[in-house]
């Protein structure tokens, strides 16, 4: 373990002597160097404009992505354990290929330009994969169990509640986290154009494009980088957590 | 559980439920509003501060791209935008807003639009450089001096109404001759806000020097040459109004005249075609002078301002 983490130091460490060889040698505002973004990064942090920035996102993000849960867990489901339910699958498959971005158009004719046209997008990007794994989860319950329940006598409510569903745990939870990692990623895409109050991660990045300032940008990249990889992390604990009768799960 | 979804619908729909806000009548009443602008560091965002300060207000400004303005101030969710035209024309003919200032009011004949090229190209292909320059002018003057057939060209390159054409260009200047003391004022400006940093400015009049060639468009004024045979990769802004004089170089055949091949790029704002400039994608542009100034000390991408476009035209619109 102590080995692992140092060899991932390392591997940062060498990723960002890189970036500054590249920065150094291609001399050009383009591609500001770690230093440079590093105090960028901090004078953010130290300004408080970087945590008001993060929260606002992450208050976007966490709307998006638990609308995205309480409709597309129950409909998925639904759709795994009804078999009528299942040719709507159709419809999911033809949404599921449209990308957030497409939506942003509709999203601001629909819900304008505050905080719901956000979460819609976020909304968006986070149903598909949470649909998807909850469907497949309670589609793919092993037969065997199903018949054991009903041999034992218990009601379909039964099976289930007690079978089906915390059979499918992993596969529900594995949707979770997917979702959670595109909602953050639709992050940008949602803040690029048309806030109402002009504050967020993505916004910082828009804003510092249109300013031509690369190192408030690489610096906004990071904290979307460095959010959502504890986001993950924490998804992924609670996950070996809460299955570990399924074994490990990495 | 029924419960819980419930009140996470109740939430949802009292979110949704806007809230009514006051309307705007005088300028007085901008305080506290939202005013959407069409990027930071666009001419607009530096009029609206230039605005605000004057009348020691304060608004929340937001990021909207032009074409979607009026669909948003519609909506309720801003109390006002400023864009170039015809969108504020638009914004008042078709959907009966009020004209609250125009940037003629805010400063008179302020510096707009100007024709960039990129340093490199311009060193290598003077010519046809010379030749776009010469076809921008006699656009100008068709503008000026058939400004009926102007309207026309205008509905064919913004898609917008004849009567909204032709209330917009009421208020363009429409120039060849870039404006180096309006550019001055910008940069002063800019430096004020924060933009830009005194370190790359230096000096200004040093800087504005290498920044503004003010002799080619004297230049281009008798220049004449035919059978270029040259294509030249041509940005500009969409539905913008004050970048007319290229659609009615396209629409006279001027450039044709030159033997030159035209490729138009379009984009929603000045800083993307600016970001264009710095990929070498396009050669020349037209775009607002203050993306371009921003975005040359910023990312220093090396582009010359060679001409006016507009002055003016310009405005807020309030619902």
């Amino acid at each position: 373990m102590n080995q692992m983490r140092t060899q991932k130091v390392f591997i940062i460490l060498f990723f960002v002597a890189l970036w500054e060889i590249v920065a150094y040698a291609v001399n050009s505002r383009f591609v500001p160097g770690p230093f440079q973004v590093g105090r960028t990064f901090v004078q953010l942090t130290v300004s408080g404009d970087l945590a008001e920035h993060a929260v606002v996102s992450l208050a976007r993000v966490v709307a998006g992505f638990l609308l995205a849960v309480f409709i597309a867990l129950p409909l998925g489901i639904f759709m795994g354990w009804s078999p009528r339910m299942e040719n709507f699958s159709v419809i999911v498959e033809m949404l599921r290929p449209i990308p957030p971005l497409a939506w942003i158009p509709l999203a601001m004719l629909w819900f304008g330009i505050g905080f719901q046209s956000k979460v819609f997008i976020i909304f968006i990007g986070a149903f598909f994969p949470i649909l998807s794994n909850s469907f497949l989860g309670v589609r793919e319950t092993p037969p065997y169990l199903i018949e054991a329940g009903r041999v034992l006598g218990a009601t379909d409510n039964e099976i289930l509640r007690r079978i089906v569903i915390p059979n499918s745990f992993p596969s529900i939870l594995e949707g979770l986290r997917i979702g959670l990692g595109i909602a953050w990623m639709c992050l940008v895409a949602a803040e690029l154009t048309g806030l109402k109050s002009p504050v967020g991660l993505g916004y910082l990045i828009m804003e510092a494009r249109d300013l031509g300032k690369a190192d408030v940008v690489m610096a906004g990249m990071i904290a979307i980088g460095v959010i959502g990889y504890i986001m993950n992390a924490v998804l992924r604990w609670t996950e070996n957590k809460l299955v570990r009768w399924k074994g490990d799960q990495t | 559980m029924k419960r819980v979804y419930a009140l996470f619908f109740f939430v949802l729909i009292m979110g949704c439920i806007s809230q009514q806000q006051g309307k705007v009548q005088s300028i007085e009443d901008l305080e506290g509003k939202t005013i959407a602008i069409p990027g930071k560091a666009t001419v607009q965002d530096f009029l609206l501060q230039r605005f605000l300060k004057d009348h020691g207000l304060n608004v929340n400004a937001v990021i909207v791209k032009p074409p979607e303005m009026i669909a948003v101030l519609e909506k309720g969710e801003i109390d006002g935008f400023i864009a170039w035209e015809p969108y504020p024309a638009r914004a008042y003919v078709e959907g009966g807003h009020t004209l609250l200032v125009t940037s003629h009011e805010i400063w008179v004949h302020h510096p707009c639009c100007v024709v960039a090229v990129r340093e490199a190209y311009l060193e290598e292909n003077k010519d046809v450089v010379l030749a776009v320059l010469a076809a921008h002018m006699k656009a100008t003057a068709f503008i000026i001096n058939n400004p009926e057939d102007a309207v026309q060209i205008g509905t064919e390159f913004t898609g917008m109404s004849e009567e909204v054409v032709r209330k917009a260009m009421e208020t363009i200047e429409f120039v060849y001759e870039p404006n180096y003391e309006g550019i001055k004022e910008y940069l002063e400006a800019l430096l004020e806000m924060g933009y830009v940093s005194p370190d790359d400015v230096g000096s200004t009049d040093q800087f504005l020097g290498g920044f503004i060639n003010q002799d080619l468009i004297q230049e281009a004024a008798t220049y004449s040459c035919s059978g270029l045979n040259k294509t030249v990769r041509i940005g500009y802004l969409r539905a913008d109004l004050h970048q007319l004089a290229l659609f009615v170089a396209i629409n006279q055949g001027y450039f044709e005249e030159f033997g030159l091949d035209v490729e138009l790029y379009v984009f929603s704002a000045g800083p993307e075609e600016m970001d264009a400039f710095g990929a070498q994608d396009i050669d020349m542009g037209y775009l607002g002078i203050a993306p371009a100034t921003t975005k040359r000390l910023n990312l220093n991408i090396p582009i010359v301002i060679l001409a006016g476009v507009n002055n003016e035209g310009s405005a807020i619109v309030v619902r």
